[in-house]
């Protein structure tokens, strides 16, 4: 079964700079040759770049430079290709490739789910959920000043709240107080 | 529900990252080349370019067309898109007549129908495949406040179910993705304490 959701993630960004910054140069040089063949002289903007570029030797530093520039613009453009990127899924328990059912649950969603577990929690001010990977961690701001038990308390209410959630691989929780106030 | 065609993009930008690496390696190696020779004539550029063909202009014009016409080729292919709809033609028992329904009727219908329950805030969903293999593409939307195993459940053991017999098939491929809503957190979920 050919997955659509638990896929890596796509280069749309980066394929569609690159290909309008080469639309425009292809686009602007075919106007320009198409100008010479209509009317037997090159355009006066162009003309001048042509002249000067008459007189360049290979050896010229500002060639040397160029190239070098294209060269590490393809490399980058390599990279982005080959480097293959994260998934913003996890699979659910249900997902079956035999029964072809992709079931997926947003990376997004889960963050979002236990932000409001952790706003729950008595004591927290704000909660700001990370998930990398199988580890979210989640840094609370707190008006109290003793915060250990509601570190213990969110870290329970948030792992209870995903515990529910049939994934394939479990999530650990790890809550981080990132500031205190009160006196 | 939008998806690129990753694989696709992939391919095009490893040949656009091969060819700039190719050519710009050429080049630079070549320029470096000339300015490490130190000879007391200088190569031109225009030495190993045909600048003196007078079809120069109509070939340039033409591959700049061809490149034109592929860079634009890649940048529709590659963008993202929606699984097709589809329109499926249903037989009459006594083989007289057929019925024709738009899969986006039914996938309408079932967005409202998600969207009626308590548990789940949006949905989107598009049928594509064939009457016999048709194929859910689904994006669930549930509240944070309602319990998850409620509207994930809601999903599994209702919704779809109900779909599949509105279609008079059972989805041949099921493609589910779950999210989940924050919680708005407007005026009127405030506590204001007045004198």
């Amino acid at each position: 079964m050919r997955r659509f959701w638990h896929v890596r993630s796509a280069r749309t960004a980066t394929l569609l700079t690159a290909s309008l910054v080469l639309l425009c140069v292809s686009v602007t040089s075919l106007v320009v040759c198409l100008i010479r063949v209509a009317s037997g002289s090159w355009p006066s903007w162009a003309a001048g770049f042509l002249d000067s570029a008459k007189g360049t030797v290979w050896a010229d530093h500002r060639v040397l430079g160029g190239a070098v520039v294209v060269a590490i613009l393809g490399l980058l453009l390599l990279m982005a290709a080959l480097i293959p990127g994260q998934r913003r899924t996890a699979l659910l328990n249900w997902d079956s490739s035999d029964a072809h059912e992709e079931w997926v649950i947003e990376n997004r969603g889960l963050a979002h789910l236990a932000r409001y577990e952790a706003q729950r929690t008595d004591g927290v001010e704000s909660a700001s959920p990370v998930l990398r990977g199988r580890k979210m961690q989640i840094s609370l701001s707190t008006p109290v000043h003793e915060a250990s038990d509601i570190s213990k308390s969110v870290q329970k209410n948030v792992q209870d709240a995903l515990a529910v959630i049939p994934l394939v691989q479990g999530i650990s929780v790890s809550p981080k107080i990132n500031s205190r106030g009160g006196q | 529900m939008w998806k690129a065609n990753s694989l696709r993009q992939r391919v095009i930008l490893t040949l656009l990252g091969l060819l700039l690496l190719a050519g710009g390696g050429a080049v630079a190696w070549t320029s470096w080349a000339a300015n490490n020779s130190g000879g007391p004539v200088q190569p031109l550029l225009r030495d190993f370019l045909p600048v003196q063909m007078p079809e120069l202009a109509m070939y340039a014009a033409a591959i700049f067309a061809l490149i034109s016409v592929l860079t634009v080729w890649a940048i529709l292919s590659a963008l993202p898109q929606k699984p097709g709809k589809r329109t499926f033609v249903y037989q009459s028992e006594a083989g007289n007549g057929v019925s024709r329904i738009d899969s986006g009727t039914i996938s309408q219908a079932a967005q409202d129908a998600a969207e009626k329950s308590p548990e789940i805030s949006s949905a989107e969903i598009r049928i594509s495949g064939s009457v016999q293999n048709p194929v859910l593409f689904a994006r669930y939307t549930l509240r944070v406040e309602a319990l998850p195993l409620d509207g994930m459940n809601l999903i599994r053991e209702i919704l779809i179910p109900q779909m599949e017999q509105a279609l008079g098939a059972q989805f041949a491929q099921k493609h589910v993705s779950i999210d989940f809503r924050p919680k708005k957190s407007g005026p009127a979920n405030k506590a204001t304490l007045t004198a």
